[in-house]
């Protein structure tokens, strides 16, 4: 006998061994409730966007000035004037 | 029965989870026996079970349907398994003893009895690297042929049929140090002079 017949006979007789009888729907049931994702409020979705604009804006501004060695109103303006000419 | 799966992942999809519980019933029974590879112990089976559904949950919109569903869920089942396997051997979860089944005399049975087979089955393969184990398992367990394996595994074909053959081999080295040589006495017997 080699291992690839060892293992065979003793495979073939362990794929009679039937596993214990499980019930899980209500567990997984109960798991996905949990795990699914919940709806974004619109109004604080709202809000997270217009924070991100702004934290955008700001972290903007604030490398113009860094760059530019600006004071950051500074660089506000000169930015304004770009967009306006 | 597939027809039946399909509109109850689209059910699944729409939010009812009525037509996931149906799922469930209806692929519990298989999963488990698949999972029953994987371990030995009854509340364990139950968790792994669990935790390949709730998997099969969170990714079901990449079922595409283009074939069953139960192979697809098959493989999710093939990965939660290897990734017990893989923090089971970290953390050193409790194992069967090889001295605790004789593979000797099951081997040398006409019939085994199929719980010590499977006793004696899972002792072995636990002692080999999770790779080599899952290979095995599918092959010998799950009578899998080579294309699902590596379509299971995401291997390739010859990577199936490199990994099974060291995975032989080490099982068999694995065997002469705990003291099961006589095993391939016959063998050694059969061979060219």
């Amino acid at each position: 006998m080699n291992e690839h017949e060892l293992l065979g006979k003793l495979a073939g007789a362990a794929r009679r061994d039937r596993p214990p009888d499980v019930n899980v729907v209500a567990e997984v049931l109960g798991s996905i409730a949990t795990a699914r994702p919940k709806a974004v409020d619109p109004v604080l979705g709202y809000f997270a966007l217009v924070a991100g604009v702004a934290a955008a804006v700001v972290l903007t501004l604030a490398i113009q000035s860094w760059l530019s060695m600006q004071d950051p109103l500074m660089a506000l303006g000169n930015s304004l004037n770009t967009v306006t000419l | 029965m597939d027809s039946l799966d399909l509109s109850d992942v689209q059910g699944s999809l729409r939010g009812d989870g009525q037509a996931y519980a149906r799922i469930v019933r209806r692929h519990q029974g298989q999963i488990a026996a698949r999972m029953w590879r994987f371990t030995r112990d009854r509340d364990r089976l139950e968790e792994l079970v669990q935790d390949v559904f709730v998997e099969g949950y969170i990714n079901l919109r990449s079922f595409k349907g283009t074939g069953p569903f139960a192979h697809w869920l098959n493989a999710i089942a093939t990965r939660v398994g290897y990734r017990f396997w893989k923090r089971q051997k970290r953390r050193a979860f409790r194992t069967i003893s090889l001295q605790d089944v004789d593979v000797a005399v099951l081997a040398r049975q006409e019939r085994p009895d199929p719980r010590q087979a499977g006793e004696a089955v899972h002792a072995l393969l636990e002692k080999l690297p999770p790779r080599d184990r899952l290979v095995l398992t599918l092959m010998y367990l799950e009578e899998l042929p080579l294309a699902k394996v590596a379509a299971q595994t995401g291997w390739s074909l010859v990577m199936v049929k490199v990994q099974a053959y060291r995975a032989r081999k080490k099982l068999k080295a694995l065997l002469i140090q705990n003291g099961l040589a006589n095993l391939f006495e016959d063998e050694d017997l059969e061979q060219p002079s």
